[in-house]
């Protein structure tokens, strides 16, 4: 599919979203489904498709109403000026918070695998000056970017679980039984927090073409992701076990670290580390973007490229102040973010859904007594 | 204290053009975005040791 300048592809949409999961995926996922459902988490993420195939067909049907409108024109169509932009705001400091957030992981899981030694600020620097650069080329550097490199991911991806094989443990992954099922309804909050982030994505919208063909691209978005997040669950917690899998502060790093073949090949945990620093770059640009298109949207503005040095600063202080060390961090993405994600990705989208349907009649007259 | 210099110095360069541009509205809001990183920033500079968003916010929702 052919693009403008400025505009991508609604695969190319879903290609960055599927590097955004896989961020969270490896970080939170294992651990958290391993805390609630023990063996039986990875059949969690299957569970999360009950939320998110009905997003998916939510988001559709909104865009096919409003043709040509970003996910702000629609909030601000449906709920009217002040609701709208209300909630626009709402979604402003959710980015904002998503932002300093993932930008704080990103700095705790390189202090704590490969540089130890080397303070947050240099690298909170070291991350957003790239970010605040590429962003003055727009976010179709993003998409093409992950449109290349999404391949490899998922090939590196494939091996290491091929290498994992041998040492999975059948007695760590099995038996699930009837009784599991309520823990693993409660684990697949987990997942279904993470794949909340397409509905953020969305506030890009009117920088998307090809839009109709979003439904038939989500539905084999929705299988790469559940099958990918099944797979890194399944291979954490088939190697490491529900209990260490739980308590390891990586434990995806310390699977990987498992891995031998032939005695040879051994220690390459620097391919899971390389493509965590290009998921969460991605991550912490799309959210850059996704918030500077919300203030955009909230302001009217004409352009946010002044915006993006001053933005980035703001992120390097809160990230920095975020929290006070990783056990609170990681205390608020279980007790805080899932519930917010929930909330803001599929409670939310269900009621601007349901709005939408009930401001049918007065826009169908509306059309009528129009002169043309 | 660095950064919040760097942070001045940032929103001057970018302010200029949009003066020139006369495009008001954007340099408003960069104001805005630029006092709010300033009084953010110097509350991190003077409180770095205990400064956590994490907590405030488990404390107005009384999460243990």
């Amino acid at each position: 599919m052919k693009t403008g300048k400025d505009k991508i592809s609604v695969r190319q949409l879903l290609f960055v979203f599927t590097i955004i999961v896989s961020s969270p995926s490896t970080r939170f996922l294992p651990k958290y489904a391993a805390a609630q459902a023990a063996q039986a988490g990875w059949v969690s993420p299957a569970v999360s498709t009950v939320l998110f195939i009905p997003l998916i067909l939510i988001i559709d049907s909104l865009l096919k109403k409003y043709e040509g409108q970003s996910m702000s024109g629609i909030i601000t169509s449906i709920m009217g000026k002040y609701l709208g932009k209300l909630v626009l705001v709402i979604y402003l400091l959710w980015g904002v918070w998503l932002s300093a957030m993932y930008t704080r992981y990103y700095v705790d899981r390189l202090t704590s695998s490969i540089y130890p030694n080397i303070s947050n600020n240099v690298l909170i620097i070291l991350t957003l000056i790239p970010i605040a650069y590429m962003l003055r080329s727009g976010f179709t550097v993003i998409a093409r970017m992950s449109e290349i490199l999404l391949p490899f991911i998922g090939t590196m991806l494939v091996m290491l679980s091929i290498f994992l094989l041998g040492r999975i443990r059948t007695d760590n992954v099995l038996p699930i039984y009837f009784n599991d099922i309520m823990p693993i309804v409660k684990a697949s909050f987990g997942s279904s927090s993470v794949l909340a982030y397409l509905f953020l994505l969305f506030f890009l919208s009117d920088k998307v073409v090809n839009l109709k063909s979003f439904k038939k691209f989500g539905y084999i978005t929705t299988y790469v992701n559940i099958s990918s997040m099944i797979l890194v669950i399944f291979i954490t917690i088939g190697v490491l076990g529900s209990s260490v899998a739980q308590r390891s502060p990586m434990p995806v790093l310390s699977t990987v670290k498992q891995v031998s073949l032939m005695d040879t090949i051994e220690n390459i945990e620097a391919i899971i580390i390389a493509i965590w620093i290009f998921a969460d770059f991605t991550l912490i640009s799309t959210l850059f973007v996704v918030t500077l298109n919300l203030i955009k949207s909230i302001f009217k503005l004409s352009d946010t490229k002044p915006l993006i040095n001053i933005y980035a600063i703001l992120i390097y202080f809160l990230s920095l102040g975020i929290c006070s060390n990783k056990f609170e961090l990681e205390e608020s993405a279980n007790k805080l973010l899932v519930p917010l994600n929930i909330v803001l990705g599929y409670g939310f989208p269900i009621i601007l859904f349901v709005l939408s349907k009930l401001k049918k009649g007065s826009k169908s007259s509306t059309k009528q007594t129009s002169p043309s | 204290m660095s950064m919040l210099i760097l942070t001045f110095i940032v929103i001057v360069i970018e302010l200029i053009p949009m003066v020139k541009k006369k495009q008001g509205k954007e340099a408003a809001v960069l104001l805005i975005l630029g006092a709010i990183t300033l009084a953010y920033g110097y509350y991190y500079n003077t409180h770095w040791n205990t400064a956590s968003l994490v907590k405030i916010y488990f404390e107005i929702f009384n999460i243990e």
